[in-house]
């Protein structure tokens, strides 16, 4: 997992290079004519997925715990936040393409759809694993000594929260 | 002659070869890292913060797996050490 959690930062470290290229290589960010990010709302976006990582934190405690109720809990609300996070990015994604702001929308709209994109496609694996493990936890699958792959799961949801406030720092507020 | 001297002399005038190529200022200059060319344009500035993050990544990588498996084993040791003291106050509690 943490050969493949590795693999993952440096797929991600190409394509945050490339956005640096063109970030830094451009002398107006964003280009003229085109919009500015919607800074508010996906900040508050990122309060939520930082908080999910909180309540995959209490999942995990609570099963190590031998904690069931608390799991199930701590599983559903962390799946809840992270569908909420897809769906507030994909509410934002339609206002801007609705503003013409496209993958086609010069280097700007290309790194902006690629990098975020990306990102939220991981996030959305992430929720289908999510919503895998829970079903586990429901049937009664993981134990106080038996949770391996609840403990796998949580580290790559921790990988992807971990990611998302970077990305947010370079492409919409830098 | 035998393989392993032809080999040599090959491997000699491939190295003569690419050190003449640093001779030529427009070769080095088609590269953007040794900043002949890009250096002091916006251009180069993006390619320079780029590059500058590519060359971090890969130990930020192994250094954030290094600290992971660290606190791993921290963790670990420390429940092993908790044990014990937890089994004694059991059997004091039983008393």
């Amino acid at each position: 997992m943490l050969i493949f959690l590795g693999a993952e930062a440096m797929f991600f470290a190409g394509l945050i290079g490339a956005f640096l290229v063109f970030r830094f290589g451009s002398a107006t960010w964003p280009p003229p004519g085109q919009p500015y990010l919607p800074v508010g709302v996906t900040g508050v976006n990122t309060i939520i997925l930082l908080f999910s990582a909180y309540t995959m934190g209490r999942a995990l405690r609570a099963i190590r715990r031998g904690d069931r109720q608390g799991l199930v809990r701590g599983l559903l609300v962390t799946a809840l936040l992270g569908t909420i996070f897809l769906g507030v990015q994909g509410y934002e994604w339609i206002r801007l393409v609705h503003f013409g702001f496209t993958l086609s929308s010069g280097t700007y709209g290309a790194t902006f759809y690629t990098l975020i994109g990306v990102h939220g496609l991981h996030v959305f694996g992430a929720v289908l694993w999510l919503l895998v493990v829970l079903a586990g936890a429901r049937a009664h699958r993981f134990s106080a000594t038996r949770h391996a792959a609840l403990t796998l799961c949580g580290m790559y949801w921790y990988f992807v929260v971990a990611l998302w406030p970077l990305l947010f720092t370079l492409v919409y507020l830098s | 002659m035998g393989d392993g001297v032809r080999m040599m002399r090959r491997c000699r005038a491939l190295g003569m070869g690419m050190a003449a190529l640093l001779l030529i200022p427009a070769a080095g200059h088609a590269c953007s890292v040794c900043g002949g060319a890009a250096m002091g344009t916006d251009a180069g500035t993006g390619f320079n913060t780029s590059l500058f993050f590519l060359i971090a990544m890969p130990y930020v990588v192994v250094g954030a797996i290094a600290g992971w498996l660290l606190y791993r084993y921290w963790r670990a040791s420390g429940q092993r050490r908790k044990a014990p003291a937890q089994h004694v106050t059991s059997l004091h509690h039983v008393e």
